[in-house]
C-alpha cells in the first residue's frame, strides 16, 4: 500500500497504481465480503446496456445495489461482468399521462416516496415505501431493481401489484409488457430473459382511489413476514372495486383476485375478506417467520389494513 | 485471481481523489484506503449497521453497499468534510448527551443526523428515529443519540444547506 493521506490533507490527487486490498478477504467465520473479480461496465445509453446484456450471458444487472452487493459480497453470485444501470438517465424519469403514471426502473424509493406525482396518483407507493428498509437503502434502492429481485417478501411489489401496474420488459429484440404479478416466476425468479431488462412500470392514476399498506415485520425494516395492499374505490361507503397485492405470504408475491371479489361490494366500515385471503395464500417457511405464523398474521394484517383504508376515507 | 481495473475519481471532501482500483473495489475502502477518510469505520461489512454512511451528492448511504466505480464523478462528504451549519452543534451535543460511548457508530450517526437536520432542521423524536433506522450502536446508546439530535432540532440552529 502507498502511505496513506490524511484525509482533508491537500496534496495534487494523481492516478497510482495500488496494491490490491480486495486480497484480504474474509470476514466472520470465514465468510467473504470481498466480492469474486468481475469486469464492470457503465452503459451511457439504454441500447448499448441492451447490447451488452444480449452478448454476454453471465452478466449481473447492476440498479441500486442494495440486493445485489450483498450478494456479490457473500459470493452467492459471481458473475463475469457486472452492467451498471446508474448513467442511464432515461430510465429515472417519472411521466404522468392522461390515466396513467410511469415510474422509470432507476427511480430510488427515497425519490417514489417524495415525488408529488407519486404522492398524488399513486400515494399506495409512498405509503409502502416507510415500511421498507431504512433511509441509506432507500437513497440507493430502485423501484425497479427491487421488482427483478422478486424477493418474495418484497414490499413494492405489493403496492404496484394492487395499483393494477403493468411492467415493460426491453431486449435487444423488442419488448413486452406484463402486468407486474407475472413478471414472477418463483422465490427471487423471474420470467425475464437472458438480455431482457424492466425498464419501466405503468400504473392508472388512482388520483381519487383509498389506498392503504400494512406489514407485519418482526422489527421497523426487517423482512416482512405479511403485508397487504389496498388500492380502493369507495362510493357511498361501499367499496366498489379494490386491487390487493400480497408480500410474504407465498413463493412469489400475490395478486389477490379472490381477495379482491370478496371484498368489492362491501361496506367500507365492516368489510372482511378472511376466509378468502386464507384460502389464496401459501406462505413459505423461512427463518424469519413459520408458514403457519405467516398465515395467521396475514389475517391481521389485512384487518388492518382495511382499517387504515377506513381511517384514510373518513378524514 | 485476476482483477480488472477501473479508474476512479471522485471528489471527497471537496478535494479530486483518483486511482486506478479493483472493479469491486467497495467505496467504503476507497475512502479509507484511497483517500485516507478513515473515519468512515467498517461495522458489519453486510449493509446492516449504518457505521460506513457518508454522503453521496449530499444524501446518506451506505458505502459498504455501493462499488467505488459506482461513485464516479460524484461528490462524497465523509465525517472528515461535514461542513454544514449544523455539525458544530451536533458535535457539541453528543458529547454533552454522552451520546459517544465506544465512539464506533458516531461517525455513521453524526452524518446521518447532520443529513436529517439539513433537510428537517426541527425534526421531532419520531422523524429522527426513524432516520437513525440503519445505524446501529452496540453499546445501545440510542436514548442519548436521540436526546443530542433532539437537542439541536430544538434550538433550530440547522440552517439549510
Amino acid at each position: 500500500m502507498p502511505p496513506r493521506r490524511r484525509c482533508g490533507a491537500t496534496s495534487t490527487a494523481s492516478s497510482r497504481r495500488l496494491p490490491n486490498p480486495c486480497d484480504r478477504s474474509t470476514g466472520v467465520e470465514g465468510a467473504a465480503v470481498i466480492p469474486a473479480p468481475f469486469r464492470y461496465v457503465r452503459p451511457s445509453t439504454l441500447a448499448q446496456a441492451l447490447e451488452l446484456l444480449n452478448a454476454e450471458a453471465a452478466a449481473c444487472v447492476l440498479a441500486g445495489g442494495q440486493s445485489l452487493l450483498t450478494q456479490l459480497k457473500s459470493r452467492a453470485v459471481t458473475p463475469d461482468l457486472v452492467v451498471d444501470l446508474g448513467a442511464l438517465d432515461e430510465l429515472r424519469e417519472i411521466r404522468s399521462r392522461p390515466g396513467t403514471v410511469t415510474i422509470g426502473a432507476m427511480v430510488t424509493f427515497a425519490r417514489l416516496a417524495k415525488n408529488p406525482v407519486v404522492r398524488e396518483s399513486v400515494p399506495v407507493l409512498a405509503q409502502t415505501v416507510a415500511h421498507v428498509a431504512d433511509v441509506q437503502v432507500r437513497n440507493r434502492g430502485t423501484l425497479g431493481g427491487s421488482l427483478s429481485y422478486a424477493d418474495p417478501s418484497g414490499d413494492l411489489a405489493g403496492a404496484v401489484i394492487a395499483a393494477g401496474g403493468t411492467v415493460r420488459l426491453v431486449s435487444a429484440d423488442g419488448e413486452r409488457e406484463l402486468p407486474a404479478e407475472q413478471l414472477y416466476a418463483g422465490p427471487f425468479r423471474t420470467v425475464l430473459a437472458p438480455g431482457e431488462l424492466l425498464v419501466d412500470v405503468t400504473m392508472p392514476r388512482h388520483d381519487t382511489a383509498h389506498t392503504a399498506y400494512y406489514a407485519v415485520a418482526r422489527r421497523p425494516a426487517d423482512p416482512t413476514l405479511a403485508g397487504v395492499a389496498l388500492v380502493a374505490t369507495v362510493d357511498a361507503d361501499r367499496i366498489t372495486d379494490i386491487g390487493v397485492g400480497l408480500v410474504g405470504l407465498g413463493d412469489r408475491p400475490l395478486a389477490a383476485a379472490a381477495t379482491a371479489r370478496a371484498l368489492r361490494g362491501q361496506p367500507l366500515g365492516g368489510a372482511e375478506a378472511g376466509t378468502a385471503l386464507a384460502d389464496e395464500i401459501a406462505p413459505l417457511p423461512s427463518t424469519a417467520g413459520q408458514a403457519e405464523y405467516r398465515r395467521a398474521v396475514a389475517l391481521t394484517a389485512l384487518e388492518r389494513a382495511l382499517r387504515q383504508l377506513t381511517q384514510e376515507a373518513a378524514s | 485471481m485476476t482483477d480488472y481495473d477501473e479508474q476512479v475519481e471522485l471528489d471527497v471532501n471537496g478535494e479530486r481523489v483518483a486511482a486506478t482500483v479493483p472493479a469491486r473495489m467497495l467505496l467504503v475502502h476507497y475512502l479509507r484506503e484511497v483517500a485516507g477518510c478513515t473515519g468512515v469505520h467498517v461495522g458489519c461489512d453486510t449493509g446492516n449497521c449504518g457505521a460506513c454512511t457518508v454522503l453521496l451528492d449530499g444524501q446518506p448511504v451506505k458505502s459498504c453497499m455501493l462499488l467505488a466505480a459506482q461513485g464516479s464523478g460524484q461528490q462524497v462528504t465523509t465525517v472528515e468534510g461535514l461542513d454544514a451549519p449544523c455539525v458544530p452543534a451536533l458535535r457539541q451535543a453528543f458529547t454533552a448527551h454522552g451520546a459517544i460511548q465506544c465512539g464506533y457508530c458516531t461517525p455513521g450517526m453524526l452524518t446521518n443526523a447532520t443529513a436529517l437536520l439539513c433537510e428537517q432542521p426541527d425534526a421531532d423524536e419520531e422523524s429522527i428515529r426513524n432516520a437513525l433506522r440503519g445505524n446501529l450502536c452496540m453499546c445501545t446508546g440510542y436514548q442519548q443519540i436521540v436526546d443530542a439530535i433532539s437537542a439541536v432540532a430544538q434550538q433550530g440552529e440547522a440552517a439549510q444547506r
